[in-house]
């Protein structure tokens, strides 16, 4: 059965894969049907044809990373890990900037208001009492004292007055309490950013692993796998390197690996 | 209530340390002193006598349930009340906070009448 298959094989994708490359096909087959392949002729041969067209992908794939490694490096991958989602990251943390700032801007609005309407309170009470102190420039100020009869008068407005003065007070303390907008969507952007961050890392070290191995490889055909996981470490430890705990690769250093290829 | 008292606002985001600050001076308070964190609040509150503190929860170095359990195992500041004031809603959350020596619970978004009520139930 197995020979049967490798002719299959063969005549599926011209022959254009070696020896080697269609046993760990069947391998891969065998393990993902669980059945010996040696015993179940018929279910196999089912199993087999409705996979060919997944064997040719696969088998194109490998032919075509044997042909040319370096752009075969899917640059949408490449692009994704080293500019996109620095990019995303980046963007993240902008808007945190951006909505602290506005939010800023707005607060320091809202105090001024706060402190003209504590002062246009200061005046209705002096009022209230007969008295009239005109602020706004100290140095001149000037006492003017209100007759009994003419405050009664006045009552009504300074009554009116007043209690839209609560009324400022109460919205701009509302407008002040909702500037934590920026508090709850930046707690969320954070925790975004931190998965962005670490979905970065994981893309970076499998580009990083990938690339090494396929370079490696190509270099030293013979080189066992353990030798091989061996240069990736060495490798990704010498990029890493104790002056970056935590902090991954950066753009030169995927770019060297690239380069290498 | 006395608005003498010196209050502690700790949150990493300035903004809403800024937000808190306000509501307290709306309120009456005025000797109100600000902690970007856990660890620095823990050492300003070792330093100076303080009389009320509003904590988040979510904070680098030190979340806020941290120095709560620590301000509560230290003989000088455990009477000190401590209101947390965080987006953290979960019931497992407010539990702990109240195991961990909570004297009130403010969840975000909230209204400055909500402190002005936790802060009188706390004081009067």
């Amino acid at each position: 059965m197995t020979k049967h298959l490798e002719e299959k094989i063969h005549k599926i994708i011209d022959g254009k894969l070696s020896a080697e490359e269609t046993t760990q096909i069947i391998g891969f087959i065998s393990h993902l049907t669980g059945s010996s392949i040696n015993e179940d002729e018929q279910f196999f041969q089912n199993i087999a044809y409705g996979m060919s067209g997944a064997i040719k992908d696969l088998a194109l794939l490998i032919i075509d990373f044997r042909k040319d490694l370096r752009s075969k490096i899917d640059p949408g991958l490449t692009d994704m890990t080293t500019k996109y989602i620095p990019e995303a990251s980046d963007q993240l943390e902008g808007i945190i900037d951006t909505t602290e700032k506005a939010a800023n801007k707005i607060m320091d609005n809202l105090e001024l208001l706060q402190e003209q309407t504590a002062q246009m309170e200061k005046i209705i009470k002096s009022l209230k009492s007969g008295k009239l102190k005109v602020p706004a420039d100290e140095a001149k100020s000037t006492d003017v004292q209100i007759d009994t009869q003419t405050i009664e008068k006045l009552s009504p407005l300074f009554n009116y007055m007043e209690s839209s003065i609560k009324n400022y007070d109460t919205l701009t303390t509302d407008i002040f309490v909702h500037m934590s907008f920026q508090d709850l969507t930046g707690q969320r952007i954070k925790k975004i950013m931190i998965l962005v961050k670490q979905m970065e890392e994981k893309l970076k070290n499998m580009l990083v692993c990938f690339g090494i191995k396929l370079s490696t490889k190509e270099r030293n055909p013979d080189i066992s796998n353990e030798d091989l996981q061996k240069v990736v470490d060495d490798k990704v430890f010498e990029l890493a390197g104790p002056q970056k705990e935590g902090n991954g690769l950066v753009q030169t250093d995927i770019d060297d690996i690239l380069a290498n290829i | 209530m006395d608005l003498n008292m010196k209050v502690l606002v700790v949150d990493d985001f300035a903004t809403m340390r800024r937000i808190v600050k306000n509501i307290l001076k709306q309120i009456g308070f005025s000797n109100i002193i600000e902690a970007e964190d856990g660890k620095s609040a823990f050492k300003l509150l070792q330093n100076g006598s303080f009389d009320l503190i509003m904590c988040d929860w979510n904070m680098p170095e030190m979340p806020g349930i941290e120095l709560l359990t620590k301000i509560r195992a230290d003989e000088q500041l455990k009477t000190i009340p401590f209101v947390m004031v965080t987006a953290e809603a979960q019931k497992n959350n407010i539990l702990d906070a109240v195991k961990a020596g909570v004297s009130s619970y403010i969840v975000k978004p909230f209204t400055a009448e909500t402190v002005d009520q936790k802060l009188k139930k706390i004081f009067n």
